[in-house]
């Protein structure tokens, strides 16, 4: 496995348009990481009706994985790396549009930092405030959430940090990892899996950081359904986890 | 990669001192968690360290790896664990099985322990001292030169007499509160009365000076390296200290108590949490470089 070899994973219902948006802007990113041929992008069609257009994916440079009854985001993951295993996992969100910069960025940071084991990326809503640029953790039922989400860019310095968790709309992890904690855990049904992964990732010592150099676009939580399955997932999370992490916000 | 086993998360300078101990290392790259009965986090002060579950770590720990004893009680079961031993010693209980068990690295947080296991113990100590959260060292609310903030746990008579003794004093007492909420009383006010006797752990003090405040102490056993008496702060005994911190607050005073405080500040700066990290950062080059392994 070459240290490089990146699979990018991006899980999609519907959604054409914004994801070969996606694809587009990926794709510049790679190209200028230099790592266009060393790359696989999937896309898994989570249960799309009708199914997303393979000649279109194949169009855009993407492997395409079909499932035909709904998965959780996490299997939507899981089986694109059982099926493309790499020395590196990009999970990436449909709605999210990269700049040429990030990847090189993040692997950059990889790179430099061998122990760290998760490398996330700021990102912007279109209204140019912050969407993310790292996770904390608050008191109480007040649990994981995005550093000064919708204020302001310029509050957040252009500083790569630590954090205890990044989001899993724009997530490097390596394979070594992601096989060590057996990938994303399966039982949420959509959201917080990302936090769950970044906790036990820190519980093996293994640091996480958030990118900064560059802001990426995302526009958040288009997938239809995906609010209701949220709640499930947060009372999950917060069953298993309150009270046995840290509060750093 | 480190274990710093905890008994509890609960309320105690200890727990504290061993997070921001371990948030140092970690934000300097040394891989660490904290280990508690339970794998309960604390929720009392900010941190960011990892916590795992007592057991949890104890099958996973392995000769490569850490084990960080701060409490007697644990010397068994880390000892079993074939894990590389490591005392961090904030006070001086009694912990002699500890200091008698061959092959243990011992850290000190204060020049007293330091000593303590010199002179007693003829061990080889690396001082690697404490820090006191971000947060004291804030601007905070506007400063009342005439609240005076205490903990009651210990030493509740000492401040019941200063407390009617110095009438023009509003006296705050500070108990089970969390972090940010003794953040606010500190700075808020503008003296602390420390009352715990001989006590090992003299956190509070340290942040009371960080957050600005005229501290008046009973003397301890942790922390007299930083107090220093008629200097930044007033130590006495009680009956004595009492009377000399109604001189101090007399209003002719106000110049006296107000460069008191900006000293207790620039003391305090000292063991920003920058300090700490610096701190280790270098020891991490020289005597703690195996931490890294």
């Amino acid at each position: 496995m070459s240290p490089n070899q990146l699979t990018v994973i991006i899980p999609s219902r519907g959604m054409l348009a914004i994801l070969e948006q996606c694809l587009a802007a990926l794709g510049r990113s790679l190209e200028a990481a230099g790592l266009r041929e060393q790359s696989t992008v999937a896309v898994v069609d989570n249960a799309t009706a009708p199914p997303l257009p393979p000649k279109r994916i194949a169009a855009a440079g993407a492997e395409l994985l079909r499932l035909d009854a709904h998965h959780s985001f996490s299997q939507a993951n899981n089986l694109a790396a059982r099926r493309w295993p790499a020395a590196n996992y990009l999970l990436l969100n449909n709605d999210v549009l990269l700049q040429p910069e990030t990847i090189a960025e993040m692997l950059g940071l990889l790179e430099r930092i061998p122990q760290a084991g998760i490398c996330g990326a700021r990102m912007v809503f279109p209204d140019g405030t912050l969407q993310h640029a790292g996770v904390v953790f608050g008191p109480g039922k007040q649990g994981p959430y995005h550093l000064l989400r919708a204020q302001p860019s310029h509050l957040m310095p252009r500083v790569d940090r630590e954090f205890q968790a990044v989001t899993g709309a724009c997530m490097l992890i390596r394979h070594e990892l992601w096989q060590e904690l057996g990938g994303l855990d399966e039982s949420y049904p959509f959201g917080l899996e990302d936090i769950d992964f970044c906790l036990r990732t820190r519980q093996i010592g293994r640091p996480i950081f958030c990118c900064q150099g560059s802001e990426s676009l995302h526009f958040e939580s288009m997938t239809p359904g995906r609010v209701k399955l949220d709640v499930g997932s947060r009372e999950l999370f917060m069953s298993r986890w309150q009270g046995r992490y840290t509060i750093d916000g | 990669m480190i274990y710093y086993f905890l008994p509890t998360a609960g309320i105690a300078g200890g727990v504290k001192v061993g997070f921001q101990f371990m948030e140092a290392l970690i934000t300097l790259g040394v891989p660490g968690v904290v280990a508690i009965p339970g794998g309960e986090a604390p929720q009392w002060f900010a941190s960011s360290v990892p916590v795992v579950e007592r057991r949890e770590a104890l099958e996973r720990i392995t000769p490569q790896d850490w084990a960080v004893i701060n409490w007697p009680q644990d010397l068994d079961d880390l000892a079993a664990s074939g894990a590389r031993l490591i005392c961090h010693m904030q006070g001086t209980p009694t912990m002699e099985r500890v200091f008698s068990h061959p092959g243990m690295l011992y850290l000190t947080c204060w020049e007293q322990a330091d000593r303590h296991l010199k002179q007693n113990f003829g061990r080889d100590t690396i001082p690697v001292g404490i820090s006191v959260s971000r947060c004291f060292f804030g601007p905070g609310e506007v400063k009342l030169d005439n609240e005076a903030a205490y903990m009651p746990r210990r030493g509740l008579d000492i401040a019941t007499k200063a407390a009617r003794s110095l009438k023009r004093l509003n006296w705050r007492p500070m108990d089970g509160l969390d972090e940010p909420q003794v953040c606010r009383y500190l700075q808020r006010a503008g003296v602390y009365l420390a009352t715990a006797m001989g006590e090992q752990f003299g956190l509070p003090s340290l942040e009371a000076m960080a957050a600005g405040c005229l501290v008046a102490s009973v003397p301890v056993a942790g922390g007299m390296e930083y107090l220093r008496d008629g200097y930044n702060c007033l130590v006495d005994e009680p009956e004595r200290l009492i009377q000399r911190l109604g001189e101090m607050m007399h209003p002719s005073q106000a110049g006296r108590r107000e460069l008191m405080r900006l000293r207790a500040r620039a003391t305090a700066f000292d063991y920003h949490p920058y300090a700490l990290k610096r701190r280790l950062a270098h020891l991490l080059r020289g005597p703690l470089k195996g931490l890294k392994d």
